[in-house]
């Protein structure tokens, strides 16, 4: 939702210089025209045009402000984050536990085993294809899902989790994992 | 009922309770899509790499021929390709020098207008190579083109980032290609290619470039073998030039990280015994291969710099093609007058190539 790839393209961190730019002046101006009035749009103009060939004349600039745009989006994503969670434990399940309604889900026991039998077959035939997990019910979204097993196990007050889950998703990032491999195949 | 109730009132107090945040986010969201608009109407739709190959029998893949693309390098860019498959706007049969290669050699990431094979009238430069290509896959190509070959400079490209490495590999990702084998009891290598059919290999593991180049830049296991199985490799290069009457020079070319000082010191890191780490240890190696066989070598480190890469991208930009060109350009002078010198006298050492 508001993070720029890491390790961004030419191509990206080029068009990130103008979004970029445009931004600052719609900000910067709507400040200025507070304090200056319609001068203060014209300075804004001014600077935004001056930042615009500032960025492609030195393309260094737009790299080192790509960077540290980046960082403070992470930085901004990670507060955002940790206060959806604060809200989620601190503020809408304190406030199911008022009135001593206990805010444990209703779960309902198994009553068997949860493990799979495995597929009769050898090892050699399982190769190379993919997992045998079952899949997902065609034509539901994880969202439905989700209030369906909220109205079937009689939790329907989980429900309201659903808008803050919603803007975490966004706020998640799965950086790729960088972990050095030491293992290589000899032939 | 009642938990229901409760949790509605505490996610409306909480969701106004984010409004700050939300606006907060604004220039984050803004810029990010306003990015992705700009990208989405000023630049035209490229593909990737994979999209410009197509099968091909023992060497595993080739690109397409007649292609009018645009393509996805740290930019677009955009390339055509000959009915043969190969960049380049002069033809085999026409050209002055044959640069075989990798993605070097095919000029990924650089537009026609800028690729070495085209930025000089000079000379007629073609070039036979694709992304992704290890040593085995040009050798086959030059022995498949052979009879096209006779009496050209043939330029060998040796790209240290991976070209080494996967001489030795069964397999790109999923896609099968041929590599060299070493027989313990003789001690010979071979070339396998009974492996390579069109269907996807089925185990392709996640490879680590930089940690295996660093181990190429020290005296490992693997760098004896690496280095060994390219000797077999120059030697058959050489061999079929000779029955040609074409000339061979290997022109090696360093990943960034060994001439970068910053990035030098991550790829050092990268081994246990960091002391043994020497970025020059590979065109050592290489060097000493071809002087014992009498092949001409360069060192492109010794020509271009950090400023003729790409950002972000290991590939030349387009002031590096400019350099590669007026490289080749001096190459063909001095095989020009290597012929001239040899129809009168046979020369007594290897020609020097600075």
């Amino acid at each position: 939702m508001i993070m720029m790839p890491t390790n961004p393209t030419q191509s990206w961190v080029e068009k990130f210089w103008p979004a970029f730019v445009i931004n600052f002046g719609i900000l910067s101006g709507g400040v200025l025209f507070l304090i200056f009035g319609w001068s203060g749009i014209s300075l804004s103009l001014g600077i935004t045009l001056c930042s615009y060939i500032v960025g492609v004349k030195w393309p260094k600039v737009v790299f080192f402000v790509y960077a540290k745009w980046t960082e403070l989006a992470k930085w901004y994503a990670k507060i955002f984050r940790v206060f959806i969670e604060r809200i989620c434990f601190y503020l809408i399940l304190r406030a199911v536990g008022i009135g001593k309604q206990s805010p444990r889900l209703s779960l309902s026991a198994p009553s068997g085993s949860m493990w799979k039998p495995r597929y009769n077959q050898s090892s050699d035939s399982l190769i190379g294809k993919p997992s045998h997990n079952s899949p997902r019910k065609k034509g539901n979204g994880r969202v439905g899902e989700y209030v369906v097993w909220a109205w079937s196990s009689g939790n329907l007050w989980a429900v309201w989790f659903i808008p803050f889950f919603l803007l975490l998703a966004p706020l998640q990032r799965n950086e790729p994992n960088v972990k050095a491999e030491n293992i290589y195949t000899l032939f | 009922m009642i938990r229901f109730v409760l949790a509605m009132f505490s996610s409306a107090i909480g969701l106004a309770a984010i409004v700050p945040l939300l606006l907060g986010a604004l220039p984050f969201v803004i810029v990010k899509f306003g990015t992705r608009l700009l990208r989405k109407f000023t630049e035209p739709r490229g593909v990737p790499w994979k999209e410009l190959i197509q099968f091909e029998p023992i060497i595993g893949w080739k690109p397409k021929a007649n292609l009018n693309s645009f393509a996805i390098a740290d930019r677009i860019f955009h390339l055509t390709t000959d009915s043969d498959g190969w960049r380049g706007k002069s033809t085999l049969a026409g050209s002055d020098i044959v640069v075989i290669g990798d993605s070097f050699a095919f000029g990924y990431g650089v537009d026609d207008k800028s690729f070495f094979g085209n930025v000089t009238s000079s000379i007629r430069i073609k070039t036979i190579g694709m992304n992704g290509y290890n040593l085995v896959q040009e050798v086959l190509w030059m022995e498949r083109l052979a009879s096209r070959l006779q009496g050209k400079l043939i330029v060998w490209f040796i790209y240290y980032g991976n070209d080494l490495y996967e001489n030795l590999q069964p397999n790109l990702d999923k896609y099968r290609m041929p590599f060299v084998r070493e027989d313990k009891v003789t001690g010979h290598w071979e070339i396998v290619t009974d492996h390579v059919s069109p269907h996807p290999w089925p185990s392709p593991n996640k490879r680590n470039y930089y940690a295996r180049l660093a181990e190429l830049c020290s005296p490992t296991f693997l760098s004896e073998r690496a280095y060994s199985a390219c000797r077999f490799l120059i030697s058959r290069g050489q061999e079929i030039c000779r029955r040609q009457g074409a000339e061979l020079t290997v022109v090696t070319i360093p990943d960034i990280s060994q001439i970068d000082p910053i990035r030098m010191v991550e790829l050092k890191g990268l081994l246990p015994h960091s002391s043994e780490f020497d970025p020059d240890f590979p065109d050592r190696n290489i060097r000493e291969v071809c002087q014992s066989m009498g092949i001409p070598m360069v060192a492109v480190k010794d020509h271009l710099g950090i400023s003729d890469y790409k950002e972000g991208d290991c590939h030349w930009n387009e002031r590096g093609h400019q350099k590669v060109a007026k490289l080749l350009f001096d190459l063909y002078g001095q095989h020009q007058k290597v012929n001239f010198s040899s129809s009168f006298s046979r020369p007594d050492t290897v020609p020097v190539v600075s």
